[in-house]
């Protein structure tokens, strides 16, 4: 199975690097993805803190190509998805 | 009254006189305060050819029922008058601790009349106010002026003040405020009017401590502790890098300006010029607004090299990190820094200075401009260096180009002929913040429709179309899409009403994000603080009112649907790239449906219905 690919944007960056793979043996949810993440990624866990409350993960934003995904979509293995903070400005 | 101190400083600058007056009779209920107050006095005393500039134009200073209150992110102040950029409605929204401490000082607010026949400054000790002459700060950049205010009157003294820029009339010309830690009354050239009456600033002097009267104080400070943990706690991840963040993450989803509004992508930039970027770099702290918990700005330092800053000063915001880096294809944060501080020194709005600068890159790639129109200054796209050369010109409107310039990229177009209209991208005269109307049709409309031109915040479309930011309380649990047309109306519609109550208040739009703080929350404590008792449908039609208001006193300047559309650029450009596929945004239909919800006439008028329902008959 090819690796799913995380692209971490700032400031998760600095905190995991600009990239990281990951084994999937098969498709899992947004919401579980983020729950494993946030298992092994400590520095995450003040982003996840409102992250899986509703249907979509507040504080982030998950991408992949064009489409934003809401917690019940499925990565798939393979996936290359993008992880930003959920920010807004004016 | 609760909420309001009931009380005015008019000032006759012409005569130096000064009057106390009430709040207009039902000004309060039926306005609020802040924008929307101010818009009400603005109504009475101008008409259809008041010039801006001239002294029969006022300057009104108005804070809201919010303002010094236990409420969090709402020690903000509004500055309104009829803009020399637009000619239209202006107004700007200013944070910092100056609005915090007008309050204090016993006023509502303060309007200026007429002008001075040399420079001066307004000094606010408690209820006394007086007049020092100001010869010897014309002319001074505005970090100077506040410091010899400060060395003057006090540490704790506040002042809202002009740089160069103001005093020469430049139309891009904004207020400044909160000295290096700087925020400004930045949009639609507050600054130039303030110029045109020869003031220089206003200064308050600490130590005032005039509490505002309010139904239930106790009532609304156990309110408002109970919720500023949670909006710590849920704003805080975001406060971080704060609103500079934003760059990457709009670069990925096609909302950030790239090349005067022309590339789809360009994660190269977006990367480089983050908050990220800037907190790895230059950022000394963060620094926030008076009575905010939230602390979402950030001082930075550049101790040397060309784009040395001299000193701790105010970091550039989303806004001016994204408008004078991608929309110019620069990646240098310093760069950018040093853009921010010389227009904070200088005077002028950040937003449409960095707007026309692009327009003018474009001029240059083009030939339309040519170094013998710029003094052998070579312009251009990834140059950060004739970026600061061109602001300092535009503070001195020391040239026909650079004054050409400096009074809008529309205005320059119409002198400049040729495509040149093509590469201002602005509505109504106002320059585009740095928020994509192809990718949020909800900021299309706004920026069509929105009292003072191309303004984001007028509806902050943007963010409630993301999903990060839920108003159930305006039926929005889940977002309106970003390119939907069907609904997009009547959510464009609600969100200006409901961000003109908070610009009336003088709330922050920023405490929403993440339902820091909400809808219910602000209906509660503006309850707890005026003892009127109002629902939501009382709050919001405040709202629709002021939001008519401003559009009656547009339609008397001469606005009508022709003027309700989009840039060139925005009509005909899609924009399209990697995982970003935008197609422009279709207002013709939009805005049909708009102007039905709202009760507008074919011509853009609010309709007799609407003036009626909404008690603005006469009004303008």
């Amino acid at each position: 199975m090819p690796p799913t690919r995380v692209k971490w944007f700032a400031p998760l960056d600095r905190l995991f690097g600009p990239e990281q793979e990951f084994d999937l043996a098969e498709a899992v949810t947004v919401a579980a993805f983020l729950t494993r993440l946030g298992e092994t990624h400590p520095g995450l866990g003040r982003y996840l803190r409102f992250a899986l409350e509703d249907t979509r993960p507040r504080g982030l934003m998950i991408l992949r190509g064009a489409t934003t995904l809401t917690l019940a979509d499925l990565i798939e293995p393979g996936d290359k998805i993008d992880i930003l903070v959920g920010i807004q400005g004016g | 009254m609760n909420g309001y101190h009931n009380r005015v400083a008019w000032i006759d600058l012409a005569r130096r006189r000064i009057e106390l007056r009430p709040l207009a009779a039902g000004d309060a209920g039926n306005f609020i305060g802040g924008g929307m107050m101010g818009a009400a006095v603005l109504a009475r005393l101008t008409g259809a050819d008041t010039d801006p500039l001239g002294p029969e134009n006022p300057l009104i200073f108005m804070t809201g029922p919010f303002t010094a209150t236990s409420t969090p992110s709402g020690s903000r102040f509004s500055v309104v008058s009829m803009s020399p950029l637009t000619g239209i409605f202006g107004e700007a929204t200013c944070g910092g601790g100056f609005g915090f401490q007008l309050k204090r000082s016993g006023l509502d607010g303060i309007v200026l009349t007429g002008a001075s026949a040399k420079p001066v400054v307004l000094v606010v000790h408690g209820e006394k106010i007086a007049f020092r002459d100001a010869e010897d700060l014309w002319g001074r950049d505005y970090y100077v002026s506040d410091e010899r205010m400060k060395e003057e009157y006090g540490k704790g003294a506040v002042t809202a003040m002009i740089g160069p820029a103001g005093e020469n009339l430049v139309r891009l010309a904004c207020i400044c405020s909160n000295g290096r830690h700087t925020r400004v009354a930045g949009r639609t050239g507050m600054g130039a009017v303030m110029g045109s009456k020869k003031l220089k600033g206003i200064v308050i002097l600490s130590g005032s401590k005039i509490e505002t009267p309010m139904a239930d104080a106790a009532g609304l400070k156990a309110a408002t502790r109970e919720t500023v943990p949670g909006y710590q706690e849920r704003l805080g991840p975001w406060a971080i890098n704060g609103t500079p963040n934003a760059v990457q993450f709009f670069e990925r989803v096609g909302n950030l300006p790239i090349n005067n509004w022309r590339d789809a992508r360009n994660p190269h930039i977006g990367a480089a010029t983050t908050g990220a970027s800037i907190y790895d770099s230059i950022q000394v702290k963060r620094a926030g607004c008076k009575s905010c918990p939230v602390i979402c700005g950030r001082t930075v330092e550049i101790e040397d090299g060309e784009f040395a800053t001299g000193g701790v000063v105010e970091g550039p915001e989303y806004e001016t990190l994204a408008l004078f880096g991608a929309n110019q294809l620069v990646d240098d944060v310093k760069a950018i820094t040093k853009a921010n501080e010389l227009c904070n020194r200088l005077g002028l709005d950040t937003m449409s200075t960095a707007g026309v600068i692009a327009f003018a890159n474009e001029c240059w790639e083009k030939g339309v401009l040519t170094k013998a129109d710029t003094g052998g200054l070579e312009l251009g796209f990834g140059k950060g260096v004739p970026i600061l050369a061109l602001i300092r010109r535009m503070a001195a409107a020391e040239d026909d180009v650079s004054r050409a310039l400096g009074g809008g990229s529309r205005h320059a177009a119409s002198l400049f002929g040729g495509a040149s209209e093509e590469y201002s991208v602005q509505c109504k005269g106002l320059e585009f913040p740095a928020h994509d109307p192809r990718y949020s049709w909800g900021q299309a409309l706004s920026y069509a429709t929105g009292p003072r031109g191309a303004c984001h915040l007028s509806s902050l479309a943007g963010s409630w179309e993301t999903g990060e930011d839920p108003i159930p309380e305006l039926g929005y649990a889940e977002p309106h899409p970003g390119q939907q047309r069907q609904g997009k109306a009547e959510f464009t519609i609600k969100t200006q009403n409901l961000m003109n109550v908070l610009d009336s208040l003088v709330m922050c739009k920023f405490s929403m994000f993440r339902e820091g703080a909400t809808v219910t929350n602000f209906l509660d404590w503006y309850n707890l603080i005026t003892g009127r008792g109002i629902d939501l449908d009382g709050l919001m039609e405040a709202g629709d009112r002021g939001f008519n208001l401003k559009r009656m006193i547009n339609n008397r300047r001469g606005v009508t649907r022709k003027d309700d559309i989009l840039p060139p650029r925005m009509r005909t450009l899609k924009r399209i790239g990697e995982d970003v596929d935008l197609d422009v945004p279709p207002l013709a239909p939009m805005l049909s449906d708009y102007y039905e919800l709202r009760g507008w006439t074919e011509e853009g008028r609010p309709g007799p219905e609407t003036v009626a329902r909404l008690g603005l008959d006469g009004w303008a």
